[in-house]
C-alpha cells in the first residue's frame, strides 16, 4: 500500500479494497519501525489517528465526500493543531499545544485526511539541513548520513521513507523544494497568498507559503485543491478562482517555452547535477517543449537580499517567545530583563539566535537603509528580472540545488555555505512565485531535483509540466532501500 | 563588515538574548561572515528603484466591526506557568 | 529674564469600537482580567492581524473634522520593543505613511481671540496591555493584564504650536469635545479613554529657536496635564537659571503627590526598527469613501459654535464652550428657546448649572434639572417676577427636586415686589427705622455714598425677605436720599 501514489489510494478506498483504518495502521506500522532510524517526526498521534480513520471510513461508506477523505497526512511542526504539541522544532515551544488549528490543518482534517503526525523540522523554519531541529536531526532516507535537506526535512524524510503518503510543508527560501529534492520526492510551494498562513509559526511573514510534499505531481495537485484557500482570517491571503488543479494536468505541453536562466547554471553548479539536469529536460524537450535561454542577472543578490529580509522580519516575528504567556520560560528569573534574556537564550538554538542577530541588525539605527532598505530594492529588481522573463517563456526550469545531499556537520561550521545551498530556490521567494521540484535522476544514487518556476498562480501550469514529465519517467517511483 | 565585541552585546541587549563571554567572540566572527555576505547587496545599482516591502502589490481587505471570538482564557491560561488571579505574572516591571 | 514655553502635544485617543483594531475580541471596558484577549492579541504563534475597517472609517472622520489631508495610502509598521504588556514584542503603529496628514484645529482663548493649532499628523495603533504592580501576586511581581491589547487608538501629534498650560487644555478640551462629537470615542477620561503626552521646551522671551524638550507621558486628565506642564516649565526654568541644561528625556507625572520624575528605563534602548508590517497590506482610501463619510458627518463643535453665535448672538467663548457637545449644546438651545434671552440662557447654563454639575461630576445629559426647566426659570428672572439672587435659591431647590421654578416661587411666595406704591412705602420706612445710616450717607462723600447706600439696600431687602425688585428699588432709594441731601444743604 505504501508504494502508491494517493491518487491510487483514493480509488483503493473508493472501491474498497481497503479501508481507512487499514491505511493508517499499515502507515503507523511503518512509522513505528523507521521513525527511529530517520527521526522524521517529533510526534506521532498514533489514537487519534485511528479514530479520525473510522471516522473516515464511516463518511467513505456514503455518497458524498472530499476525495481526500480517509488519506493519511503528516503536518509540518510548524503548523498549529490543535490538542497536539507544535514545537516548531525548538526548545522554546516544547511545552506548547495549541487550542487551536492552522487553516492549512482545518482544510486538511475537514476533508477527512487522517493525522499521523508533526514532522521534524529545522528550528523555527531556519536551516537547509535539519541539523537546527531541537529533536534532532532527521536523516536522509536515501543515505542516513547525509541531511534531508530542510526546514521541511521531516515532511520529505517521511514521504521519501514511505511513512506517509503526503506531508504538509512551509517554504520560506526553498523549504520545501530542498527537501524535496534531496529526499527524491516532489514538493510545491505556491504563489504567495494562496495558501491560508493562519496558524502558521511566522518565520519571514512576506516569504513564507505553506505547501504540499508527496510521491508525484499529480499527489500534489490533489492535495493543493484542499490546501488553498481564501482565508479571511489572513489578510495577505488572495482571493483567487478556486479551481481544480487536476483538470490541467494532462495538457500536452508541446509548445510550451521554457526558460533556463543561465545565471543558475554558473560555477556554483556541480557539473554531475547539470548534467542530470538537462537529460530530465530532454524529456520535455521530446513532449515538444522548447528551451530558451533566458537571464535572471540579480540572481547572485537573491541570497544577500533575502538574508536581510527574512532575518529582519523574524526578528519581530520571534519577540513573542518571551517565556511570558506560553513556551519555555526560565527557571527563578531574577529580574524582568533576565526573564527575557535567558527565557529566550535557553529556548531558542544558535542558528536561530543568530538570525535575530542578524535582523536587529539590519533594521537597527544607521543601517536599515543601507541593510533593510537596499534589501527591499533589491527585491524589487529581482521581481523585475521574472516579469522580463515571463514575457518570453511559461515557466522557468533549473535544478533546485547545486549539489545531492551533502553530509551532517559538513556545512554546519560556516552559516554562509548553508545559506549558500538555497541560491536556486531563494528568489520566487521573494518575488512571492510559485516554484516546484520534481525528482529528475539521481547522482551517485543520491537523489537531484528539477525546480520549476510559474508565473503567478501559474500553480496548473508547473504541475501540468511536473505530470508529464512523471508520465514519461520513473524516477518518482524509486524508493530508497528498505530500512528494517 | 566589521563587528566590534560590544555591538554584539548592544545586539544581544535589543534582542534581549544572553550571549555567554565565552562564545561571543565565535558569534561575532559568524555573524562578520554572514554580514560580508548581505555586503554584497551594495553592489547593486538601485538608484529610482521602489522597495518592495512585499510580494503582493495589492491593498488590505478588512473586516467588519463585529465580535468574532469568544472568552477562552481557560484555555490559553494553561499555556503559561505563572498566573494569578487570571494576572500573567512577571519580575516586577520597574517603570 | 523672561521666559516663553513651547508645548506639543501627543493624544491618544481610544476609538469606541466593538472589537480590536486587529481581532475580533470585544472591547469592552471593565472585564475580567485577560477575558477579552484572544489568540491575536495574546500573540499566539502563527495567529494573524486583520484590520477593523470601522477603525479606518473612525480615522477618517476625524481627519475631516480636523481639515487635515487624508492620504491614499496608509501602511502600518512594526515598532519593535521589549515590555509584557506588549505581547507581541512590537506594536502595530504607523510612522512613514499615516492615515491622516497634516490639519489644523482652531482654539478660542479666554480673550476671544482665536489661535490655530497645527496638527503633524494622526495615525491609527493598537493599545498595549496593563501591568498592575500591586495585588494579591506578593511583592516582587507585576500583574499583566491583556485585556486592553489592541484596543485601536488615534494618536494626534501636534506641532509646538501650545504656548502655556492654559492653552494646551483648551486644546485638548477641543478635541476630546471633537472625537465625542464625532461618536468615535467615549471620552471616558477616567477610564483612560483619552491620554496625553506632552512635549515641553522653554526659551528666553523673544527667541525663536527651540529649547532642550523633554516628553511626560500618560497623563489622563485636564487637571494632572495643566499641572505637569506648569510643574516642568518651572523646573526647566529653575535648571536654565542656575546655569545647567535640560536632559531630553522621558518624565512622568505623579498626581497624587504633585511630583514628576524621569522614566530612565525608556531611555536606555530605544532603538525601535520600525519596518513595514509584513502581514498587512497598504491601506487604501479611495476618494469616494471619504466623500461618503463626509455626507454622514454629524455637526461638529465648530460649526456649532458659528451656529450658536449667529443664531443666538451670544459670544464666541461661551458659544465654544457650549459647543464641545452636542447634550451641552441641545441643552442651551432649549433654555435659550424658552427664556427668549440667549445671553441669560448661556449665562444661567455655563454658570449656575455647570458649576453644579462639575461639583456633583455628573454629566449634562444626568442634570437634576431639565432644560425647559431652568429656561423657565431664566423666563422669570428676564421678566421680572424674581431677581438673580432668588433665582439661585430657587435653582437650588430645583436641584434637590423640590418642584419647578413657578411652583416653587408660588409656594414660597417668592415673586419680587414689582409694585411702585409698596416699593416706596418699603423705602420710606426704612429710611424713617435708620436715621443714623441716614445721615451717614448725607455727611459722608460722594465717593463713599455707593457703599452706605448699599447699606440701607441690604435693610430694604432683609425686611422684603429679598422679594424687592433690586433695580427698582435702588432708583427709587436712590432718588429719596438725593432728595434728602439736597434738603440738608439747602
Amino acid at each position: 500500500m505504501h508504494d502508491m501514489s494517493i491518487a491510487s489510494q483514493i480509488l483503493g478506498l473508493k472501491k474498497r479494497e481497503f479501508s481507512s483504518v487499514e491505511l493508517t495502521l499499515h502507515y503507523l506500522g511503518r512509522i513505528k519501525r523507521l521513525n527511529p532510524i530517520f527521526n522524521a517526526l517529533i510526534t506521532v498521534t498514533e489514537e487519534q489517528a485511528l479514530e479520525s480513520a473510522k471516522r473516515a471510513d464511516e463518511t467513505l461508506s456514503g455518497n458524498i465526500y472530499n476525495e481526500l477523505c480517509g488519506i493519511p497526512v503528516v503536518h509540518k511542526d510548524i503548523f498549529c493543531t490543535r490538542g497536539v504539541k507544535t514545537s516548531c522544532g525548538s526548545k522554546m515551544l516544547h511545552n506548547f499545544v495549541p487550542p487551536y488549528d492552522a487553516t492549512v490543518v482545518e482544510n486538511l482534517s475537514q476533508a477527512g485526511t487522517v493525522m499521523l503526525g508533526k514532522a521534524n523540522m529545522d528550528e523555527f523554519a531556519m536551516g537547509s539541513s535539519n541539523e537546527t531541529s531541537f529533536y534532532g536531526p532527521v536523516k536522509n532516507p536515501w543515505d542516513i548520513t547525509r541531511v534531508p535537506g530542510g526546514s521541511s526535512g521531516g515532511s520529505a524524510a517521511a514521504v521519501a521513507a514511505r511513512m506517509t503518503p503526503a506531508a504538509t510543508a512551509t517554504d520560506t527560501g526553498g523549504s520545501i523544494r530542498q527537501p524535496a529534492a534531496l529526499c527524491g520526492v516532489t514538493g510545491l510551494k505556491p504563489t504567495y497568498g494562496l495558501v491560508s498562513r493562519w496558524g502558521m509559526i511566522a518565520f519571514a511573514s512576506s516569504l513564507d507559503q505553506g505547501g504540499p510534499i508527496a510521491r508525484t505531481a499529480e499527489d500534489c495537485a490533489i492535495l493543493l485543491n484542499t490546501m488553498a484557500s481564501y482565508d479571511h482570517r489572513d489578510s495577505t491571503s488572495l482571493k483567487f478562482q478556486e479551481k481544480d488543479y487536476r483538470d490541467e494536468i494532462n495538457r500536452s505541453i508541446s509548445g510550451c517555452r521554457i526558460g533556463i536562466p543561465r545565471e543558475y547554471f554558473s560555477n556554483s553548479l556541480s557539473p554531475s547535477v547539470e548534467a542530470t539536469v538537462f537529460k530530465a529536460l530532454g524529456v520535455l524537450t521530446d513532449l515538444g517543449a522548447i528551451l530558451v535561454d533566458v537571464s535572471l542577472p540579480n540572481t547572485k543578490l537573491s541570497v544577500p537580499a533575502y538574508y536581510v529580509i527574512a532575518p529582519a522580519e523574524a526578528s519581530a516575528n520571534l519577540a513573542r517567545f518571551d517565556g511570558i504567556r506560553f513556551g519555555h520560560r526560565c527557571e527563578n528569573p531574577q529580574s524582568l530583563e533576565d526573564l527575557y534574556c535567558r527565557t529566550r537564550a535557553e529556548g531558542f538554538g544558535e542558528e536561530v539566535q543568530r538570525r535575530i542577530l542578524i535582523g536587529t541588525y539590519c533594521l537597527s539605527a544607521g543601517y536599515h537603509d543601507a541593510y533593510y532598505k537596499k534589501a527591499q530594492q533589491v527585491r524589487h529588481l529581482i521581481k523585475q528580472d521574472f516579469t522580463e522573463a515571463f514575457s518570453k517563456v511559461d515557466v522557468v526550469a533549473s535544478p533546485t540545488c547545486p549539489a545531492p545531499a551533502f553530509k551532517f556537520g559538513e556545512k554546519s561550521d560556516d552559516p554562509v555555505k548553508m545559506y549558500l545551498e538555497d541560491i536556486y530556490t531563494i528568489a520566487t521567494n521573494l518575488a512571492g512565485l510559485p516554484g516546484m521540484s520534481i525528482p529528475c535522476g539521481f547522482v551517485d544514487r543520491n537523489p537531484i531535483g528539477l525546480q520549476l518556476i510559474g508565473n503567478y498562480l501559474q500553480e496548473a501550469r508547473i504541475l501540468n509540466i511536473a505530470h508529464c514529465m512523471q508520465k514519461e519517467t520513473d524516477w518518482h517511483n524509486s524508493a530508497p532501500k528498505e530500512h528494517s | 563588515m566589521k563587528l566590534k565585541k560590544d555591538d554584539v552585546t548592544q545586539l544581544g541587549i535589543l534582542s534581549r538574548l544572553t550571549i555567554d563571554e565565552r562564545t561571543i567572540s565565535d558569534v561575532t566572527s559568524r555573524l562578520e561572515n554572514v554580514l560580508r555576505l548581505v555586503d554584497q547587496l551594495q553592489t547593486a545599482d538601485t538608484e529610482n528603484i521602489e522597495p518592495m516591502a512585499h510580494p503582493q502589490q495589492d491593498f488590505q481587505t478588512l473586516r467588519k466591526d463585529e465580535i468574532t471570538e469568544k472568552n477562552d482564557q481557560k484555555a490559553f491560561q494553561k499555556l503559561s506557568k505563572d498566573i494569578c488571579n487570571d494576572l500573567y505574572l512577571v519580575p516586577k516591571v520597574i517603570e | 529674564m523672561r521666559w516663553d514655553s513651547v508645548i506639543g502635544l501627543e493624544i491618544h485617543v481610544q476609538l469606541s469600537t466593538v472589537t480590536k483594531i486587529f481581532s475580533g475580541a470585544s472591547t469592552l471596558f471593565g472585564a475580567k482580567p485577560n477575558s477579552q484577549a484572544c489568540a491575536i492579541d495574546l500573540a499566539m504563534p502563527g495567529t494573524l492581524p486583520v484590520l477593523n475597517s470601522k477603525a479606518v472609517d473612525n480615522a477618517i472622520m476625524l481627519g475631516l473634522a480636523i481639515n487635515a489631508e487624508i492620504p491614499p495610502i496608509s501602511i502600518f509598521e512594526r515598532k519593535n520593543y521589549f515590555y509584557p504588556d506588549l505581547p507581541k514584542g512590537y506594536q502595530t503603529t504607523q510612522l512613514e505613511w499615516p492615515i491622516i496628514g497634516k490639519g489644523k484645529v482652531p482654539i478660542f482663548l479666554k480673550d476671544g481671540t482665536k489661535k490655530e493649532i497645527r496638527i503633524h499628523h494622526a495615525h491609527l495603533e493598537e493599545d498595549a496591555g496593563k501591568s498592575l504592580h500591586s495585588g494579591s501576586f506578593g511583592s516582587g511581581l507585576s500583574g499583566i493584564d491583556l485585556n486592553r491589547a489592541g484596543t485601536p487608538l488615534i494618536e494626534i501629534v501636534t506641532e509646538p504650536d501650545l504656548s502655556s498650560a492654559t492653552e494646551a487644555v483648551i486644546f485638548a478640551k477641543k478635541i476630546h469635545s471633537l472625537v465625542t462629537s464625532l461618536g468615535i470615542c467615549d471620552g471616558h477620561m477616567a477610564e483612560g479613554s483619552l491620554r496625553f503626552d506632552v512635549n515641553v521646551s522653554v526659551r528666553p522671551n523673544g527667541s525663536t529657536a527651540l529649547g532642550t524638550r523633554t516628553e511626560t507621558k500618560n497623563l489622563n486628565s485636564f487637571k494632572f496635564m495643566k499641572e505637569a506642564i506648569i510643574l516642568e516649565i518651572d523646573r526647566q526654568i529653575e535648571i536654565l537659571e542656575d546655569g545647567g541644561t535640560v536632559i531630553q528625556e522621558t518624565r512622568l507625572y505623579n498626581g497624587e503627590t504633585k511630583t514628576g520624575y524621569s522614566m530612565r528605563s525608556k531611555e536606555e534602548a530605544n532603538d525601535y526598527r520600525y519596518f513595514p508590517c509584513p502581514d498587512l497590506l497598504p491601506v487604501k482610501i479611495t476618494k469616494s469613501h471619504v466623500q461618503e463619510i463626509q455626507k454622514k458627518l454629524p455637526e461638529l463643535p465648530d460649526e456649532r459654535s458659528i451656529r450658536l453665535v449667529s443664531e443666538y448672538g451670544i459670544g464666541a467663548f461661551e458659544a465654544d464652550i457650549l459647543s464641545t457637545s452636542k447634550e451641552l449644546s441641545n441643552y442651551f438651545e432649549i433654555v435659550a428657546g424658552k427664556c427668549k434671552n440667549p445671553k441669560q440662557a448661556a449665562n444661567w447654563t455655563l454658570g449656575e448649572l455647570m458649576g453644579r454639575l462639575n461639583t456633583a461630576n455628573l454629566p449634562i445629559m444626568e442634570s437634576p434639572v431639565a432644560a425647559e426647566d431652568l429656561g423657565v426659570l431664566v423666563e422669570r428672572v428676564c421678566d421680572h417676577t424674581i431677581s438673580g439672587k432668588i433665582a439661585k435659591q430657587v435653582f437650588e431647590a430645583m436641584w434637590k427636586g423640590e418642584g419647578t421654578a413657578d411652583v416653587i416661587i408660588r409656594d414660597r411666595n417668592l415673586k419680587q415686589l414689582t409694585d411702585l406704591k409698596t416699593l416706596n412705602e418699603l423705602v420710606t420706612s426704612v429710611i424713617s427705622d435708620n436715621p443714623k445710616m441716614v445721615n451717614d450717607f448725607i455727611t459722608s462723600g460722594p465717593q463713599h455714598r455707593k457703599k452706605k447706600l448699599g447699606g440701607l439696600m441690604g435693610q430694604i431687602m432683609r425686611r422684603s425677605k429679598g422679594q424687592a425688585d433690586p433695580k427698582r428699588t435702588n432708583d427709587l432709594l436712590a432718588r429719596k436720599l438725593c432728595e434728602l441731601t439736597n434738603e440738608q444743604e439747602d
